[in-house]
């Protein structure tokens, strides 16, 4: 098949660690390990598994920010790690990333204009009001008013700045939006509205996300299908429904077994 | 008696825009062996609660009403006699371990410093006592681990070399401010179910703060739902799920994303956002966001209403939810 947004094919990464003797090899870390996967376009796909899984290293080299020692990554048909650096950058505008701490991912000395038009000055060589249109376009999208691109993050809540997070994320209009934890840090009423956001832009724009968390629930609600790390390897794969609810692999029990609260999740909850 | 009583706390900061009322009378009392769970949102004064309850309030804080440990009243005590009192009747265990322990020191040296400084056991006493904590809290290879540094142990063992000391002079009250936050689901379980076992066998009383649902649902008797600095709901845990008995419990509850949703679903949220601590409105703090307020909510604080044997909602239409 060819109509895959994003495919993944064998891909690895080894890190090597600092040598522990001076004559000895140094240590190497298989941080991923021949995995493989496809997104179509509109969908989301999950990946769960716990720190050291290698979901971030999985997500770095989505993004190309690192090079893997095997394997390769295509997006719309090109392979990111074989790409000139000049088509490399026009590539980027179709991949943005958001990250887990809105309170880190967003410079304190900038005005969110100039955080949420950066992608497009840089990737896309934009025209100042081009930007400025874009930009409140972006906010608009996010449910923040074209008002707030003059001010600082810190006038914002965390709730409000993950917006900031998402809307320069989509001000380059991208195919795929690879979310690394996007609602960890927030608080349970403020995760609702993000989550309900995330959904909103996918149906409006119908662009994809790589969503990783290690909230299983999170992803239940979110992917239509899901991959499960464990120590690099992709150990299962599927349909939420059925994997969550009928695990196979004993890692996947577990993970689902640890799950805090499981006796809630079976009431229903009442609405005031 | 209760081990802890704490009656009516009300603490001032001071901030950019003057002071503002961080927690505007808290009251709860705790048993020795019993479990109380602080739960809520960022501000909404979770962990000032525990910083009170220590001591360790910032600079310029304004502290009214009482804090009694075992009958001694805790607010008013100087630093040096809150410093004998932390540590040894009240055990810590905060959120990220390796922010809690010394980069530079072994693990073993960590867990003596409290048995040196408490108990006044020499060096040789310390460390086969740090032993035996390490081995209580189960951490794998105990012996060599002490001679450990922090960066060697993954999150998960630094989270039990963090109990380990909380645990060292056998406290009577254990302060767990978000234990587990930093933890993957599968470490979270093992440390809570720890936690659980040494409450239950040390006798202590356990005050846990966290701001998932599901841990409150699956490690403590008693909760209480605090909301910008006043308790606004309270009682057994399995009570105030079955009834949630205040409107922002529900409008949590039903916020949270759980196992089992259908691909899609919209969560339902809670309009608005907290008010500022500087304008808190004069009736209830939460009416602007309650999809049941009316005009009296906002007229004046609202009443505690006793909605079952020890459950109580804060709110003046607890009795007219369904």
């Amino acid at each position: 098949m060819t109509d895959a947004l994003l495919l993944v094919e064998g891909l690895s990464k080894q890190y090597r660690l600092p040598r522990q003797r001076l004559l000895s090899r140094a240590p190497v870390v298989q941080a991923l390990a021949d995995v493989s996967l496809r997104l179509q376009p509109g969908r989301s796909l999950g990946i769960v598994g716990e720190s050291g899984s290698g979901k971030s290293t999985l997500a770095r080299l989505v993004m190309a920010l690192e090079r893997p020692s095997a394997g390769r990554v295509l997006l719309d048909g090109l392979d990111l790690h074989a790409l000139p650096a000049a088509e490399l950058r026009r590539a980027r505008a179709k991949v943005q990333m958001v990250f887990q701490d809105p309170y880190g991912s967003l410079d304190p000395r900038r005005t969110v204009m100039q955080t949420v038009a950066e992608p497009l000055a840089l990737l896309l060589g934009a025209s100042r009001s081009e930007q400025q249109h874009r930009a409140a376009e972006a906010l608009d999208a996010v449910g923040l008013r074209a008002a707030d691109l003059a001010k600082y993050p810190h006038e914002f809540s965390g709730g409000q700045r993950q917006r900031i997070a998402i809307a320069r994320a989509l001000v380059t209009r991208p195919k795929l939006i690879v979310a690394d934890e996007p609602v960890s840090a927030l608080d349970v009423s403020v995760r609702a509205q993000v989550l309900n956001l995330m959904q909103d832009l996918q149906d409006a724009f119908g662009v994809s996300y790589l969503f990783i968390s290690h909230d299983l629930s999170v992803v239940d609600l979110v992917c239509d299908e899901v991959i499960v790390l464990k120590d690099g390897r992709i150990v299962e794969q599927g349909n939420p429904d059925t994997l969550f609810r009928r695990p196979t692999h004993p890692y996947t029990r577990r993970l689902i077994a640890a799950v805090p609260g499981r006796r809630l999740a079976a009431e229903s909850p009442r609405t005031p | 008696m209760s081990l802890l009583e704490v009656t009516d706390l009300r603490v001032r900061l001071q901030t950019s825009r003057g002071g503002a009322d961080a927690l505007r009378g808290v009251s709860f009392n705790l048993d020795r062996g019993e479990t109380v769970g602080l739960i809520g949102e960022s501000g909404c004064g979770k962990s000032l609660t525990a910083l009170a309850l220590m001591g360790l309030l910032p600079e310029g804080a304004q502290v009214r009403g009482s804090v009694r440990l075992a009958g001694r009243e805790l607010t008013g005590l100087d630093d040096a006699a809150m410093c004998t009192l932390r540590g040894s009747r009240i055990g810590m265990v905060f959120q990220e371990p390796m922010t809690a322990l010394n980069p530079l020191h072994t693990v073993g040296r960590q867990i003596g410093e409290s048995l040196r400084l408490h108990k006044g056991l020499a060096s040789r006493e310390a460390r086969a006592e740090s032993l035996r904590l390490l081995e209580r809290v189960r951490l794998p290879q105990a012996a060599q681990r002490l001679d450990a540094h922090p960066h060697q142990l993954s999150g998960g063992q630094r989270q039990r070399v963090v109990i380990a000391i909380a645990l060292a002079c056998g406290p009577d009250l254990l302060l767990a401010d978000e234990p587990t936050t930093a933890l993957d689901v599968t470490t979270q379980r093992e440390v809570l179910d720890l936690i659980a076992e040494l409450v239950a066998e040390g006798g202590m009383g356990l005050l846990l703060i966290s701001h998932d649902l599901g841990v409150m649902a699956d490690s403590v008797q008693r909760m209480l739902v605090m909301y910008a600095g006043t308790v606004v709901e309270s009682g057994p845990t399995a009570a105030v799920f079955a009834h949630m008995a205040h409107p922002y419990t529900r409008g949590l509850f039903a916020a949270r994303p759980r196992l089992g949703l259908a691909r899609g679903t919209r969560l339902a949220t809670i309009p608005g956002r907290v008010p500022e601590l500087a304008d808190m409105p004069a009736g209830c703090a939460f009416a602007d966001r309650c999809p049941v307020a009316l005009a009296a909510c906002r007229a004046g604080e609202p009443p505690d209403v006793a909605v079952a044997r020890g459950h109580v909602a804060h709110c003046l239409r607890a009795q007219a939810l369904p």
